[in-house]
């Protein structure tokens, strides 16, 4: 928000000729007539309480861009007693609307997020608590390590102290503001109409307390916009209601959701299902590693009889263990995530809940949805099963690490996966798992194949100048390799309808990204020279967040998607 | 898709501009480097081999350094059409990349002290999809770039997000 400093300008001062140029800028600020010059400093400085007002907001809160906001004109000239002309703002004479108070975070919410965050913290530093733990047999380094993690913990709970003592918001005048910071003081407002999605989380101590942690998203930052850490239920439900009437997010509480329907559910099977489809060979590979080091540093001598007399039938046993472990963490853990899932369809958003210590509850508005991505492993699609990612514009950054999707439906049946997606994006029409998807081209293939080629002669010469007696085993692992991008091309699928462009990859992990089109934000072909020589591009389309890729086309299907796409770019 | 008729072409002084650019980057990095990894091959292989090598690395950079710019200005074209941008680029991998005048978030120009010497600009298109620019056109006369940032910007419309 930082280009609206010209906005700023104490209506008293006549408006320079450039500034004339907008009959009416939605985002223009309205100040008293009298206000002092450096009132905007003041607010900066905490000095005066804020008392900003601009159109959109006497608009009732109408988007920034909204350009029927010509039509509030003369309410607002009533409201607020502007004399509005062609050429600017004059004559004001501003009656502000008075000032929303400021709430703060609740008191218990200090004790209920200090031990979580610290423990973050410390959890976020595993590789170097390892070393602490294993690696250090000089105490001096040890002592240093543990200070560093110790520092840092310390750090999050400064930082979690600052939060809680300093964050103050409100719903003044149609938005969303939000101050914090001690020494960087900020101040942050958000439009509603601008939340890409809202999530609710508590943890045990908020159960035990009674508090919830509410994140807002916007498409700005890749950090949470909003987040309040620790609200009563009912602020919690007070403020979402407000947002709900200003934007198309839904309510909480008695009889809001009377016409809300409940899309899946998932049982305990299907939930333990999805752990078990959800760990890979790197996750096995992984796990062997670790267990290997561990076994290295405990007992040096067993490990090196290990390595050295290594059978067949051993490294196949512990790939079984590695296997089993894998599939028992995974499943635990999405036994914890996902317990009591639900989504649910409401007028205008979706809403999800999920989870058995920690609850979180994540509402989209359908509008904002930009992209689906359903996900079909091997396994999952051998069960059945297919996993549906809806993703907003608000990509972001929690608990120190990239959330992916901002709304997930772990486990839809296959026979059910057309309808959840329809649900979750009512702008793409379309149904990929019944509409008869393009290939890609033939010729597509023959480059597939050499790359898998190149790509796994490579690997098999290293394998095969490191490993021992097993070395002759890895040549196989070639017309295995060939046979999969033999079967990844032949799964490969796009299609383009006048609503949605569909793009299907992959065999092992199958993805189906559904684009509503009137979310597409560009349009780029690509061509290498290997591609030009079979007279082949690929077309990468990208959305707020994502950026997709179609299988590789031909020269004629290229361009006539090309044209499709720019055919009403600007409806 | 694109003909003399319907694309500009950039600024032929950036051809130069690349050039220079480049071999600065070539002699305070590419070279450096070389001479480095020579030396420390020297102590595995004979030395007259590692500076046979190193030397014709480097000849080969140079000469490449003055030759592909030229290629790349000749692959680079951009229209401003009814609905959209188009911009085409790259000799070996080549890229075609229409951003609607609708989806432009904002445009920048931007100049850094050797192309201020020539006068020219580099023009950057952001969309919401990414923190990076959507399209970029390097080299264009500064008040070109300036006209075609102000053309690009004026136009609004839904940005879909």
């Amino acid at each position: 928000m930082g280009s609206e400093d010209d906005d700023n300008r104490p209506l008293g001062s006549e408006p320079t000729e450039e500034e004339r140029t907008d009959v009416i800028r939605p985002n223009t600020v309205i100040r008293p007539i009298d206000a002092p010059d450096d009132l905007a400093t003041q607010e900066a400085q905490g000095l005066v309480q804020p008392q900003v007002t601009t159109i959109e907001m006497l608009a009732h809160g109408t988007p920034r861009d909204d350009p029927t906001v010509g039509i509030f004109l003369e309410e607002i000239e009533q409201t607020v007693g502007i004399h509005l002309q062609a050429d600017g703002l004059h004559e004001a004479e501003t009656k502000l609307t008075p000032d929303t108070p400021w709430r703060g975070l609740h008191p218990i919410s200090l004790g209920v997020n200090l031990l979580p965050r610290a423990w973050k913290t410390i959890r976020n530093m595993w590789p170097v608590l390892i070393f602490v733990v294993i690696g250090g047999e000089r105490v001096g380094m040890r002592f240093v390590d543990m200070l560093v993690v110790l520092l840092f913990a310390l750090l999050s709970v400064w930082n979690t102290f600052i939060h809680w003592a300093t964050l103050r918001y409100r719903i003044h005048q149609g938005r969303l503001e939000i101050r914090q910071g001690l020494l960087n003081r900020q101040a942050r407002t958000i439009d509603p109409a601008r939340i890409q999605n809202v999530e609710l989380v508590q943890n045990l101590f908020h159960t035990w307390t009674g508090l919830v942690e509410l994140r807002i998203d916007t498409a700005g930052e890749q950090t949470t916009e909003g987040l309040l850490s620790a609200l009563s239920v009912e602020e919690a439900t007070t403020l979402q209601n407000q947002l709900a009437n200003l934007s198309s997010l839904a309510g909480t509480g008695d009889g809001v959701n009377d016409n809300s329907e409940v899309v899946v559910e998932m049982g305990m099977a299907e939930i333990l299902a999805f752990g078990l489809t959800q760990r890979t060979i790197g996750t096995v590979a992984l796990i062997t590693a670790v267990g290997l080091e561990l076994l290295s540093q405990t007992s040096p001598d067993v490990a090196a009889d290990f390595t050295v007399n290594m059978q067949p039938a051993m490294i196949v046993a512990a790939f079984m263990l590695a296997f089993v472990a894998s599939w028992a963490v995974s499943a635990i853990s999405s036994l914890f995530r996902y317990f009591g899932y639900a989504m649910v369809r409401l007028p205008e958003t979706i809403r999800t809940t999920q989870g058995l210590t920690t609850k979180r509850r994540v509402e989209i508005p359908l509008s904002k949805v930009q992209m689906l991505r359903i996900d079909e492993p091997l396994m999952r699609r051998w069960m059945g099963f297919g996993t549906v990612h809806i993703e907003t514009a608000g990509l972001s950054y929690a608990e120190g690490e990239q959330r992916q999707a901002e709304g997930i439906v772990p486990m839809v049946e296959h026979s059910d996966l057309g309808r959840v997606t329809a649900l979750a994006a009512p702008h793409a029409s379309i149904d990929p798992w019944t509409a008869p998807l393009k290939p890609a081209h033939p010729r597509s293939l023959y480059r597939a194949l050499v790359a898998a080629t190149v790509r796994s002669s490579v690997m098999i010469g290293l394998g095969m100048s490191l490993f021992g007696p097993i070395r002759w085993v890895l040549p196989a692992l070639l017309p295995i390799a060939l046979v999969g991008a033999w079967l990844d091309w032949k799964k490969q699928g796009w299609l383009v309808t006048p609503s949605a462009i569909v793009s299907r990859r992959g065999f092992f992990n199958r993805r189906t990204f559904i684009i509503a089109r009137d979310k597409l934000q560009s349009v780029h072909r690509v061509q290498g020279p290997f591609m030009r020589l079979h007279g082949l591009s690929r077309l990468v389309v990208s959305v707020a967040g994502s950026r997709v890729s179609l299988p590789e086309t031909g020269l004629a299907d290229s361009e006539w998607i090309e044209a499709e796409l720019s055919r009403n770019l600007d409806q | 898709m694109f003909d003399a008729s319907n694309s500009s072409r950039l600024d032929p002084a950036t051809i130069m501009l690349w050039r220079l650019q480049r071999l600065i980057r070539l002699v305070i990095v590419g070279i450096p480097t070389l001479i480095g990894l020579g030396f420390a091959a020297a102590t595995v292989v004979r030395v007259e081999l590692a500076a046979v090598v190193v030397m014709t690395t480097i000849a080969m950079n140079i000469v490449f350094t003055l030759f592909w710019p030229a290629l790349e200005y000749n692959a680079f074209r951009y229209a401003v059409r009814e609905h959209d941008l188009l911009v085409q680029h790259g000799v070996l991998f080549k890229r075609w990349s229409s951003v609607p005048h609708s989806r432009i978030q904002h445009v920048d120009t931007r100049q850094g002290p050797l192309e201020r010497l020539f006068g020219l600009s580099r023009l950057l298109i952001f969309t919401a999809a990414g923190s990076l620019a959507d399209a970029s056109i390097p080299g264009l006369r500064t008040e070109d770039a300036e006209r075609l940032r102000d053309e690009l910007s004026r136009r609004g419309g839904d940005d879909g997000v």
